[in-house]
């Protein structure tokens, strides 16, 4: 589980391991750094946004041991053995994910500042839910606020993530 | 020109945007993903006193921990010799002297007092808190009503606290007014709201002591604007600054022109110790210190005769400027647009802006045009209500004709608009339904399930439409405050002119030797360069940042030049690669950018055609381009040269022109409305269950970005209409600082807009679009507002919200107001 085995150090950084986007890291932390730091300033992992520092604007979900978390609200500490998705890790190489498809042929991104969260909270809405209502969908990406979009081609695109998953096999992640 | 038509796009359509995929795999690249080694972190101590007198800054614990580096107060600006906070020159308003360092007062809460450099992110905020300031508090001015007092004033200087005045007058509204069987009054408003963009502000500045240059890359609409205030504001000359940008995480008005303090401090600091400086706001200090819109409130007299023409309207606008910001045109905006849409003979039209002890007032998405088509349009729909005409019906009666432009004496182009609202949103389904369900509520009474349906309607006439039509009729009085023709902000005479009425526009490019046009609100630049191999790169001083340019701009060149879209690359927000710009606001860059695109890519194909004319004698007129080769439709003696034998032949490894390009007049979209929504009475909730919209954006080029344009403006209406507010208390502090306090909409608060296209190409732009990011925003606070209150007067009669947003406390006021 994660957050067990976190080892404090003398320098009073602590060191954490974690495995991302199917990559070992390994860093040291200052215990109260957010994962949403670790993951932007330690590990260059810089897809993932802070738009509001108050766990609101879902703009910093990551996948975290198979569940959607804002980043913003975990310590880098707690994830401590944790397997994190993020969006870095969405596409197969140059093979966008079907999520990402369905948001690009449905314009579910303006200014793509909100997209990762959004990604993100639909692959794991998906991967409870493969064939959500719109009010199901709606619920699921509640979360995660857009500006642009006004949420009418986020959620065209979802349903078409859900369509085109329903089609084909999608390598889930765990 | 017919007008039925349904605009279809010319231009193949992308499936997708050229921007997404960066976006959608983590590698957009926005100012607070960037790094430069060794940067240090700004941190900002803001004032907790609306206004107060600073007795004393103590830096001395703050300078002994390792993590400091430097700090600045405002008198270190002081001696730094930098200049006060830029304001516009237009429309004149009392110059504030403000610095963004406060100089022994602050005068909002959230003011920067001091700045601090440090070694570590994480030892910011804990070192923001080292810095001691001794304030003496001073009462704070907090409402219009305490500014109108003058009481206290928030500028020494002045001798109250009007910061701009202006009024509209013609005809004579007292008298119209005095004899009219029709009159209404209302006392609207629109609560002080944010942009709220989901990225904060950032900056990182980087100094090199050797070149003498800066770099900074900042989250800005305008690259150029903000060169602009940093060589005004820190007194270096411009070519000193190298401006940047990328990706950006929306805008909305508030990375417009207000000159924010970080980036000229974040240069500062830079300057003086050799290190590069980052800082990105908190959302907090975003809603501390992003400039903030609407805060208009305007008391409405308008008169109708029996049959239902409007004769007079008369008003009385009033705004809170906060300690007034760079731009101060939206109440201006407001004014012009509540006379836009309609003939009306009599008006007196008065505004005033107040300066107020809060954060300072910017555009915030239409910038005023939201204001005042809610004032008209909402004054409009109680008229309707007065007399027992339809509110639809009202508006047609009262449209203003176009002449000219729409075909003279045809019919207004708003009665097209307002024909296919009602087709397209099934009207009188809507009517019918609402009234099933409304006589349903009033026979079992409210209870906890049961709600009443309300419909609400507006309209904005757009396309150069917001004139003054006193001049048709010849009897103008008065009428400060117009566009200025060449320069500040915002440029083009308002009124109408006969160039508006010019079949073909026209632009400047007589540039003599060394003789650099000027660029303004009406132009835009755009560089074109095409090479050997027929790829094409578009170098433009608009500025995307969720309005996918660089998919609507390739799609232009790509249909001049005749590149296939992949062959053609965007290139933006960067003062070295592009020389000249005014950026991405307003509703102008497809209209202005977009025809300097297609001017440069004309000018482009001029050259090639005269080259291919010289080796083989055809007439240029005769020749056309696709994919890299020529085509000729007059029969050839000699076969047509190649794309590279042209440029041979001209001694050049690639064809690269550029435009200045000036409308005649900003062409913007008109748009009819409509909203149903559900109100519980007794939670105060609001339900938007159906939104239509009916726009004429003119030429389509990309129809999926114009629809999303539309359902993000809605939204934000939406939000502004119900919920949206940035609250203070009596001493000026700001009560909704973070997004649990100040909500914007989410998916549950959202639902399928149906957008439905008509009208024209503009005459105005080369490539025949009309400005259509802020539409929706614009027409959709009245039509939610209007929906509203169609619902209360179904709970009780006589209910009535006027200021928005209408939030469940407010309606249940409203219900209880009238017992």
């Amino acid at each position: 589980m994660s957050g067990k085995n976190v080892k404090a150090k003398a320098s009073g950084l602590t060191e954490v391991f974690m495995k991302i986007n199917g990559r070992e890291y390994r860093g040291e932390v200052e215990p109260r750094t957010l994962l949403v730091y670790f993951l932007r300033d330690e590990l260059n992992l810089t897809g993932t946004h802070v738009g509001c520092d108050t766990g609101h604007c879902g703009a910093c979900t990551v996948v975290m041991d198979g569940k959607a978390v804002k980043s913003c609200m975990v310590l880098a500490v707690r994830a401590e053995g944790a397997e994190i998705l993020t969006v870095e890790g969405l596409a197969d190489d140059d093979r966008l994910h079907p999520v990402q498809v369905a948001f690009t042929e449905n314009h579910g991104l303006q200014c793509g500042f909100c997209t990762a969260g959004l990604l993100l909270s639909t692959l794991t809405l998906l991967r409870r839910n493969p064939h959500p209502t719109e009010e199901e969908i709606r619920r699921g990406i509640e979360g995660n606020l857009c500006r642009c979009t006004g949420y009418v081609n986020v959620v065209k695109s979802i349903r078409a993530a859900a369509d085109s998953m329903a089609k084909q096999e999608v390598k889930g992640w765990s | 020109m017919e007008l039925s038509v349904i605009l279809e796009q010319t231009v193949d359509e992308p499936k997708g945007r050229v921007e997404d995929r960066r976006l959608l795999t983590g590698k957009g690249r926005f100012v607070d993903d960037l790094k430069i080694e060794g940067q240090a972190y700004m941190g900002i101590v803001r004032s907790m006193y609306a206004h107060a007198r600073i007795k004393r800054i103590d830096l001395s614990t703050l300078r002994s921990s390792p993590d400091f580096i430097a700090a600045l107060t405002g008198e270190d600006l002081l001696t730094e010799g930098v200049a006060t906070v830029s304001q516009n020159q237009w429309p004149p308003q009392k110059p504030a002297k403000r610095y963004h360092l406060a100089v022994g007062k602050v005068r909002f809460v959230g003011e920067p007092v001091a700045a601090i450099l440090v070694r570590r992110k994480n030892a910011l905020e804990d070192l923001i808190e080292q810095v001691g300031v001794d304030y003496e508090p001073l009462p704070a001015v907090t409402t219009i009503e305490e500014s109108k007092k003058g009481t206290t004033l928030v500028f020494e200087d002045w001798r109250d606290n009007v910061s701009q005045s202006a009024d509209q007058k013609w005809g004579r509204a007292e008298s119209a007014i005095a004899s009219a069987p029709n009159v209404i009054r209302a006392k609207l408003g629109i609560a002080r709201q944010e942009s709220a963009p989901l990225e904060p502000h950032s900056v990182l500045a980087r100094y090199d002591r050797g070149r003498d240059l800066y770099e900074v890359f900042a989250t800005v609409q305008s690259v150029h604007g903000l060169r602009e205030q940093l060589s005004s504001e820190l007194q270096v000359p411009e070519e000193k600054f190298h401006v940047k940008v990328m990706d950006m995480g929306g805008g909305f008005g508030s990375k417009g022109a207000q000159s924010y303090p970080e980036p000229l401090l974040a240069c500062l600091f830079s300057r003086r110790t050799g290190l590069p400086v980052k800082w990105t706001a908190t959302r907090t200090e975003e809603f501390l210190e992003a400039a903030t819109g609407r805060d208009e409130y305007c008391d409405i007299t308008l008169a109708c005769d029996k049959e239902g023409r409007v004769v007079a309207l008369k008003a009385n606008l009033e705004c809170d400027a906060g300690v007034t910001g760079t731009q101060n045109h939206m109440s201006q905006l407001s004014m012009w647009t509540m006379l836009g849409g309609y003939r009306i003979p009599n008006v007196d039209v008065q505004l005033r802006v107040y300066a107020t002890n809060k954060m300072p007032m910017g555009p915030v998405r239409g910038a005023g045009a939201p204001e005042g088509t809610y004032f008209i349009e909402r004054a409009m729909t109680i008229m309707a209500e007065k007399i027992g005409i339809d509110p639809l019906e009202l508006r047609r009666r009262n449209l203003a004709p176009r002449p000219g432009q729409w075909g003279g004496g045809g019919p207004a182009p708003g009665m097209e608009l307002i024909d296919a609202l009602v087709k397209e949103s099934r009207y009188q389904e809507l009517l019918k339904w609402k009234s099933e369900v409304n006589s349903r509520f009033a026979r079992q009474g409210p209870s906890k399930s049961n709600v009443v349906v309300g419909l609400g309607v507006s309209f904005r006439g757009g396309a150069g439409g917001d004139f003054d039509w006193s001049e048709e009729s010849g009897e103008s009085e008065s009428g400060s405050g117009q566009w200025p023709t060449s320069e500040g902000e915002g440029a083009g005479d308002w009124r109408r002119s006969e160039a508006e009425d010019a079949p073909s526009p026209s632009w400047v490019d007589s540039r003599g030797e060394g003789d650099t046009p000027t660029l303004d609100f009406t132009s835009e630049y755009a560089r074109v360069t095409l090479d050997r191999s027929g790829r094409a790169t578009v170098y433009t001083g608009s500025s995307p940042h969720g309005q996918g340019e660089e998919t609507s701009f390739a799609q232009l060149a790509s249909e001049e030049l005749g590149t296939p879209l992949g062959d053609v690359s965007v290139v933006w927000g960067d003062t070295d690669l592009v020389p000249a710009g005014i950026g991405t606001f307003g509703s102008r860059s497809a209209a202005t950018g977009g025809s300097a695109v297609v001017d440069a890519c004309r000018k482009i194909k001029s050259q090639l055609f005269g080259g291919v004319a010289t080796i083989t004698g055809v007439d240029a007129k005769f020749l056309s381009i696709r994919k890299g080769r020529f085509s000729s439709s007059a029969q050839t003696q000699k076969p047509l040269p190649t794309l590279a034998d042209v440029m041979e032949m001209m001694g050049v490894t690639e064809v690269s022109t550029e435009s200045y390009f000036r409308l005649s007049s900003l062409d913007y979209a008109g748009g009819a409305h409509l909203c149903a929504i559900t109100l519980d009475p007794e939670l105060g909730a609001v339900k938007v269950v159906k939104y239509v919209v009916v726009e004429d954006c003119g030429r389509i080029i990309n129809k999926t970005i114009v629809e999303g344009q539309l359902h993000g403006g809605v939204l934000h209406a939406i939000g502004g209409s119900l919920f949206e507010k940035l609250a203070y208390d009596d001493q000026g502090n700001l009560l909704t600082s973070t997004m649990m306090d100040y909500c914007i909409p989410t998916a549950l608060d959202s639902l399928e807009v149906e957008v439905f296209h008509r009208g024209s190409p503009s005459t105005a732009t080369l490539d025949g679009v009309k400005g259509v990011g802020e539409s929706g925003t614009n027409v959709g606070y009245a039509a939610v507002m209007n929906a509203i209150n169609d619902a209360l007067a179904q709970v009780r009669p006589g209910a009535r919200i006027d200021v928005a947003p209408a939030t469940p406390d407010a309606i249940s006021a409203a219900i209880a107001a009238v017992g």
